[in-house]
């Protein structure tokens, strides 16, 4: 069990690097001169040819891709990412400092989500088909119709602006927390209670819950009991693969809530095709995902005895 | 947004004919599709629907309120927003079915190969499908935009190389079951030539499938489109995409309203539209909802 | 005058105006074991879910049952519910299926106590393993890792734990090895003093039940005791009952021989499986190929087929050692449904043959071939252009063997064909496999039931373990 896990740790790991070889890899396509590019990003408009030769041996532009990318690789094994095209300071410092504001507000919008999505589950398979039952169908349709950008934004300007809260823009770091937070897991949680509510739904009507039906049990204990644990697993396992995810939509997000995340400098990255940030933050991206991937494996293989008798895979 | 969307276990079997039929029977399946119609003739037909041009500022009418002469009001440079939604539908939805279009073939095509050649083909594709399945959708968006630079087509390129690789995935293993079925089987068995059993018993349990999942991403894939655009990253200045159009007035709200409710309104409908359709096929495509 | 344990009176069930049971009543009396017979879709199990209170919403029901503790309306399901367990056991068909795959055995059994917020008695428990054989060490363990016969057993346990009078069984045995059927049925009858056996098994019904009631339809239609199975004094409708469950006899083969193995050796994953093979079949005969599952008779059928090359040893084809020609080998499935398209009407599923050729058939000739042969397998009522997800298992696997008889493979493998169906449904199918035969297609008919084969095979092979005696056993007669 520990050996699989190893193992699925170091095929993850493979993959995220692959990915960044991927990345580089299409670097080739990218449109322009990298040298051009790097002193547009810097705002230079019309360069002389000694500023492009000097940032072409500044940042090692004139070798070969494939050399390129062993440099990097090279550098990132050691925690070096290099430096920013764009404002020449270390990438690595960059991401840093924003990382932990990102965090907070990935983590919290999780959790709430978590805890909601599982609530309103619970309620709809405990009643399904009445109105308890409707009412969670009509509004998880409802978000899930809703991008978490658009409902953030209407949210935003109406709660915010609108009823003169004015928390947000005045920078209210605590407030602006746990609204931005709130709306994101709400809205999150819409994808992820439709999903436990079929699983728990599927697992009322098999075989273990009308035995226990049998047996004399209460709805609600054949609910929490018999369907819940069932239902949980590839529920847990779907949530995981999209907390690995979450960190993708920080630039989004970010941006509405003006957030000082990582989401934010990525994009502003992205607009001047700052390729070491890019580079570095797919990469971190990559490994969260692994990461979040494996956690769940391994708390599949906690929960499942088949599992871990390696009865099935 | 970009959300992989789980097939129930069950192989999808979805007979084609009486599909709108049985659709509108579907308690949102009608609703889905009257909507999907609706949504189709605007994207089709904006352009020549649209009662103004545009891209047209107009500043001595600028910020009007909805009313006559121009229904859903004008922005901040006079431009009527009814002519903007109309223009603007094309992009934000005909992006998204060009994406699932091609993510869709692209998948099945690799799917299907992988299957029947197997071997170092089947793992070659499968591992470089592994690889990047290992990069969340919207980090391989990013990634792609972030080389290729801020733009409408290199947004479709960006969403194309987000999703393809979770659609070959599932088509390939639509497409190795199909072919050891016990269907393809007994055909070879009575001599049916391979490019038929092929056609006949690979195809349609790949290609179902897919456009079961194809029509439930359609709404991430709007979603997609709009975030995009609204960072700035997807359709340009001043052409019209609803996720633009709110990135355009998002500070606006308290003086005209109506220049954020209408642009999200008409993401909401796309989106949900697309849900119901998708939800309604995947209903009416497993076999306990065929009764 | 004893007092019935259980009595049931004018049981009816409706979904809105079609009743699929109707003024069902029944005594069950102390000591003894009531047999409830039916085919699948007749409703028996209705029967047993309104007894348990677990028919969905929408079922009317309407009729009364008395238990130890006196009358309620079986429409009053919370009453109904605080007796379960206590007043009525409960021993579902499938152990694997019944056991919640998360949690350990024990918690499987003392779940009779827990629903009924009770503390479970680890001396009840320990006096339940004892009585019926569990090893209790073996109950701290997870359902995966117990036998079908076994967890059976601790699934009695759970249903008797609060010692209810009666308990009620949904064909206990169907999902049990044949060889620990016998001591699962013993286990039943010693575990309460009365006992409700719900299937479609004819003979288990007749040897361990006291009294049999016949369901066709929704409704009872014939009663009888044990005594006159041996007597043979059965109301009509059991007998029709039996004689339809009737099979087939062998019919005499031809001396075409069809295919010839020598010294065939099985081989899966590296490992031998079984002695080396020998045998050869002829066309018109039924072979039956008979063993354990593990003993690679799915991997013969594979090399039958000529999907596998064998390990060592030879197949002849008409004498030749050549892979097998379009059209001539064709194999029947399990899962009769799996094999056909599940988007195509099914007269283009049964004429899929015809169109082979090098000739294009017209569609009307190909739907005409297809009712045809439709026809001579008993299903003339089934429309063409019906889709296969509209049948039942059993007619499933007679438009298989249509299709079959429009192909007139030289050689048809029959994998466990008729393992899913009912008696009625078996018997059916059967005829229509010996049809095949007679128009002269070699069978390979492969199951792990030795009574079946014996009935209906011209030959069976026997297949052993390695180090088991002979390499092969041929038992029957070569007419």
């Amino acid at each position: 069990m520990a050996r699989a896990l190893g193992l699925r740790l170091i095929q993850g790991v493979l993959a995220a690097f692959g990915a960044s070889l991927l990345v580089w890899l299409m670097l080739p396509l990218a449109p322009g001169d990298p040298a051009e590019m790097i002193l547009q990003a810097r705002r230079v408009e019309e360069p002389t040819a000694a500023q492009i030769a000097e940032l072409r041996e500044r940042f090692g532009l004139d070798q070969p891709y494939w050399q390129r990318y062993l440099l990097w690789l090279a550098g990132v094994l050691q925690g070096d990412f290099g430096l920013s095209w764009r404002t020449g300071e270390p990438v690595w410092d960059g991401l840093m400092r924003r990382l932990p504001a990102t965090l907070y507000l990935v983590g919290l919008s999780f959790v709430i989500s978590v805890a909601w999505s599982l609530a309103l589950a619970l309620v709809a398979a405990r009643w399904v088909g009445r109105w308890p039952d409707r009412l969670v169908l009509a509004y998880t349709r409802v978000l899930a119709a809703l991008p978490s950008f658009v409902l953030a934004l209407l949210l935003l300007q109406f709660v915010v602006v609108g009823l003169g809260v004015g928390l947000v823009l005045s920078g209210g770091a605590g407030a602006t927390l746990v609204f931005a937070a709130a709306v994101l897991g709400i809205d999150r949680a819409a994808g992820w209670t439709q999903l436990l509510r079929a699983g728990l739904i599927e697992h009322l009507a098999r075989g273990p819950a009308d035995v226990a039906r049998a047996r004399g049990a209460r709805p609600r204990r054949v609910l929490t009991v018999y369907a819940l644990p069932a239902a949980m697993l590839p529920w847990l396992t779907a949530l995981g693969i999209s907390l690995g995810g979450l960190i993708g939509g920080a630039p989004i997000l970010e941006t509405i809530f003006t957030w000082p995340g990582i989401g934010a400098h990525v994009l502003t990255a992205l607009s001047v095709r700052d390729v070491p940030v890019i580079q570095a933050f797919v990469l971190i991206a990559a490994l969260a995902y692994v990461g979040a991937s494996l956690l769940v494996d391994a708390l599949a293989l906690l929960m499942d005895p088949r599992m871990r008798a390696g009865a099935v895979r | 947004m970009l959300m992989r969307t789980r097939l129930p276990e069950r192989t999808l079997i979805l007979p084609p004919d009486g599909l709108v039929r049985k659709m509108m029977r579907h308690p949102s399946g009608g609703w889905g599709l009257a909507l999907v119609v609706a949504l189709a003739v605007v994207a089709l037909f904006g352009p020549w629907l649209a009662p103004h041009p545009p891209n047209l500022p107009d500043y001595a009418n600028a910020l009007r309120g909805p009313g006559p002469g121009h229904w859903l009001g004008t922005d901040a440079t006079g431009r009527d927003q009814l002519s903007r939604l109309l223009d603007g539908a094309r992009r934000s939805l005909g992006g998204a079915v060009l994406v699932g279009v091609a993510i869709t073939l692209i998948g099945m095509i690799m799917g299907i190969l992988a299957a029947l050649a197997g071997r170092w083909v089947d793992a070659a594709l499968m591992r470089f499908v592994d690889v990047v399945m290992a990069l969340p959708g919207l980090i391989v968006a990013f990634a792609v935009i972030g080389l290729l630079g801020p733009g409408y087509g290199n947004l479709l390129i960006a969403l194309i190389a987000a999703d393809w690789a979770y659609k070959a995935r599932i088509a390939r293993a639509c497409a190795f079951e199909a072919v050891r079925s016990p269907a393809a089987t007994v055909a070879r068995q009575i001599g049916v030539p391979e490019w038929r059993v092929v056609l006949h018993h690979v195809l349609p349990p790949v290609f179902w499938p897919l456009l079961v999942l194809g029509t439930l991403g359609l709404g991430g894939q709007i979603a997609a489109i709009s975030a995009f655009s609204f960072l700035g990253l997807g359709v340009q200045v001043p052409h019209a995409e609803w996720g633009a159009m709110l990135a355009e007035s998002r500070f606006m709200f308290t003086i005209a309203p109506w220049l954020l409710i209408a642009p999200a309104a008409c993401i909401f409908l796309s989106v949900l539209a697309s849900n119901l359709l998708g939800e309604a096929l995947r209903d009416l495509a497993t076999p306990e909802g065929r009764s | 005058m004893t007092l019935p344990l259980l009595s049931v009176t004018g049981l009816s069930v409706a979904y809105g105006s079609t009743e699929v049971l109707r003024d069902i009543s029944f005594d069950l009396m102390p000591g003894q074991a009531l047999g409830i017979l039916g085919l699948s879709g007749c409703g028996k199990t209705t029967l047993l879910r309104a007894l348990l209170g677990m028919l969905p919403p929408s079922a009317k029901v309407r009729g009364q049952m008395r238990t130890g503790s006196g009358a309620i309306a079986l429409s009053n399901r919370a009453a109904l519910r605080a007796r379960l367990g206590r007043e009525i056991g409960f021993v579902a068909q499938n152990p694997f299926d019944a056991c919640a795959p998360l949690r350990t055995v024990r918690a499987h059994v003392e779940e009779a106590w827990r629903a009924h917020g009770l503390r479970p008695d680890a001396a009840r428990i320990a006096a339940l393993c004892a009585q019926l054989g569990l090893d209790p060490a073996m109950l701290d363990h997870y359902p995966h890792e117990w036998s079908g016969g076994m967890l059976q057993r601790a699934n009695i346990a759970a249903a008797v734990a609060l010692a209810p009078p009666v308990v009620l069984a949904d064909e206990p045995t169907s999902a049990v090895d044949a060889d620990t059927a016998a001591a699962v049925m013993d286990c039943l009858r010693a575990g309460a003093p009365g006992t409700v056996i719900v299937s479609h098994d004819l003979p288990l019904v007749a040897r361990y039940a006291d009294q049999v009631l016949l369901i066709e339809e929704g409704r009872i239609t014939a009663r009888a005791p044990r005594t006159a199975f041996a007597a043979g004094r059965l109301p009509a409708p059991l007998q029709d009952f039996r004689e339809s469950g009737t099979l087939p006899p062998a019919r005499p083969s031809g001396t075409d021989v069809v295919l010839q193995a020598t010294d065939l050796v099985l081989v899966r994953g590296g490992r031998q499986l079984a002695p080396p093979l020998s045998f050869s079949l002829r066309a018109g005969e039924i072979f039956g190929v008979a063993g354990r599952s593990g003993l690679g008779k799915s991997t013969l059928l594979a090399v039958l087929a000529g999907h596998l090359p064998a390990a060592r040893g030879t197949v002849l084809r008409d004498g030749v050692a050549r892979a097998p020609r379009n059209g001539e080998v064709l194999t029947l499935f399990q899962d009769a449904l799996s094999s056909m398209n599940p988007r195509w009407p099914l007269s283009r599923i049964v004429a899929e043959p015809v169109t082979t050729g090098p000739l294009r058939v017209p569609p009307v000739s190909q739907t005409a071939a297809a009712c045809m042969a439709l026809a001579e397998f008993g299903l003339s009522h089934i429309r063409p252009d019906a889709r296969p997800g509209t049948l039942s298992t059993g007619q499933g696997q007679r438009v298989t063997l249509a299709r079959a008889s429009l192909a007139a493979p030289r050689l048809v493998l029959a994998d466990e064909p008729t393992s899913a169906l009912d008696p009625q449904q078996k018997a059916r199918a059967l005829a229509g496999l010996s049809h095949l035969a007679r128009k002269g297609a070699a069978i390979v008919f492969v199951s792990h039931d030795t009574t079946l084969l014996d009935a209906v095979c011209n030959r069976v092979m026997q297949m052993q373990p390695l180090g088991c005696g002979r390499s092969k056993q041929e038992r029957g007669l070569i007419a």
